[in-house]
């Protein structure tokens, strides 16, 4: 693990142990841990006995936050513009309605020069918007 | 690529798709979690592909992590789906008790077992130990990163958040300056745009440092709001969007908490008549 000084999510720059790991967005994490909460209610009558406080604790956040119910439509938003796990994850997760907004939250989007200019951040975001719209 | 002889078993309850395999390291694809129902009905048409790097990292992450598990002599079964209940129940349990780790963050839950290797027996006690390699959840903030949390308790010099299993994530009135302090009964944090911050509020911030308690095995973080689109946020509830619109026309704050209860009222009247909510 490089020392937790160079850690810095907003330069995207993120501890080895994660190079492997995969970005989820909280509605995929909602997704999942919905689908194991049934299955605990099919084995037994007090599910919530049986699963782990940070369990719980986490399965209530992530359906508080979930922003989508279709992940499979993000992730096409993603193919088309070369977003990062984690920058798309951030803008599932948050929901930007401008492009400001956007790069305030993902500085990355901008700096990574790949040439993302605002038109394109916009039309991402209204992708990403319609999706929400129509799923 | 290498294709191992795949023996996709499946136990209904627990849907774990477990591979054996010789000594190649031949993982299951990572199920794409919308194709998760599928695949576990489906568990033997699954490809089998070699996985390199490359994937990238957040708050919620899909890890994979080896493991060993320890199998008691007496829960060794010669009928291999036996052995294996035993040892995804071992492993469940032990992950459940390791809640969190500084590398990785907190422990959520367990999605798929990718593999079980060898197991070797333990000279003293007859156990048995089996290294395992399983994908799972965490969950683990960064600097740098904006989030979102609820207030869970408003103190004299700053706020207390929860988001997911952290509750210990500390926004101090210093690092919110436009917002003052306002006690009461339920205190809260208000700045002149009318903008305010109490308790089950959802703010959006930026996490300045987070520190592993080693003791409690618990994160703890310091945010800060100071930066754009950083606060109380508008999108999460009907409400916080109505209001900002209202905001946009320049209604008098009184009025808008009427028209408020008014459009909630509205709107949630026909839908309980449609059986909506």
């Amino acid at each position: 693990m490089s020392g937790e000084e160079e850690e810095n999510a907003a330069e995207l720059k993120i501890g080895d142990d994660f190079l492997k790991a995969k970005c989820l967005m909280n509605c995929e994490v909602s997704l999942i841990l919905e689908h194991k909460y049934e299955q605990l209610q099919q084995m037994s009558d007090d599910p919530m006995n049986q699963v782990s406080q940070v369990f719980e604790k986490s399965l209530q956040y992530v359906k508080r936050f979930s922003r989508y119910k279709n992940p499979d439509a993000v992730r096409q938003v993603r193919d088309r513009y070369q977003l990062a796990e984690f920058e798309l994850c951030v803008l599932g997760n948050l929901c930007p309605e401008t492009v400001e907004e956007a790069i305030a939250m993902v500085p990355s989007i901008k700096t990574k020069g790949r040439a993302h200019d605002d038109e394109a951040i916009d039309k991402m975001l209204n992708d990403l918007s319609l999706i929400k719209k129509f799923e | 690529m290498c294709r191992p002889r795949l023996v996709a078993t499946q136990n209904k309850k627990n849907n774990w798709a477990v591979t054996h395999q010789g000594t190649h390291k031949c993982l299951l694809k990572p199920c794409e979690l919308g194709r998760e129902r599928a695949e576990e009905e489906n568990a033997s048409e699954l490809g089998v592909e070699q996985q390199q790097g490359g994937k990238r990292k957040k708050m919620f992450l899909k890890v994979q992590l080896p493991w060993n598990v320890i199998i008691p002599a007496e829960n060794l079964d010669a009928k291999g789906l036996m052995l294996q209940r035993s040892i995804v129940v071992c492993l469940l349990d032990d992950f459940a008790k390791k809640q969190a780790t500084k590398d990785l963050g907190y422990y959520l839950a367990v999605s798929t077992l990718e593999s079980i290797g060898e197991g070797k027996v333990r000279q003293q006690t007859g156990d048995v130990l089996f290294p395992v390699v399983f994908s799972g959840i965490t969950f683990k903030i960064f600097r740098g990163e904006i989030l979102e949390g609820v207030v869970h308790k408003v103190l004299k010099h700053g706020v207390l958040l929860k988001c997911g299993p952290i509750e210990n994530i500390y926004l101090s009135s210093l690092k919110m300056p436009d917002y003052r302090y306002v006690p009461g009964e339920n205190p809260v944090f208000l700045n002149d745009k009318t903008s305010k911050i109490g308790k089950d509020v959802v703010v959006r911030f930026v996490v300045l440092g987070t520190k592993w308690l080693e003791a409690e095995r618990e994160f703890q973080a310091l945010v800060s709001l100071e930066g754009d689109y950083l606060g109380p946020s508008s999108h999460v509830t009907v409400r916080g969007r109505i209001s900002n619109m209202i905001h946009k026309c320049g209604i008098m704050p009184p009025l808008i908490a009427l028209l408020l209860q008014g459009a909630t009222s509205l709107i949630s009247y026909p839908l309980k008549l449609l059986g909506w909510t």
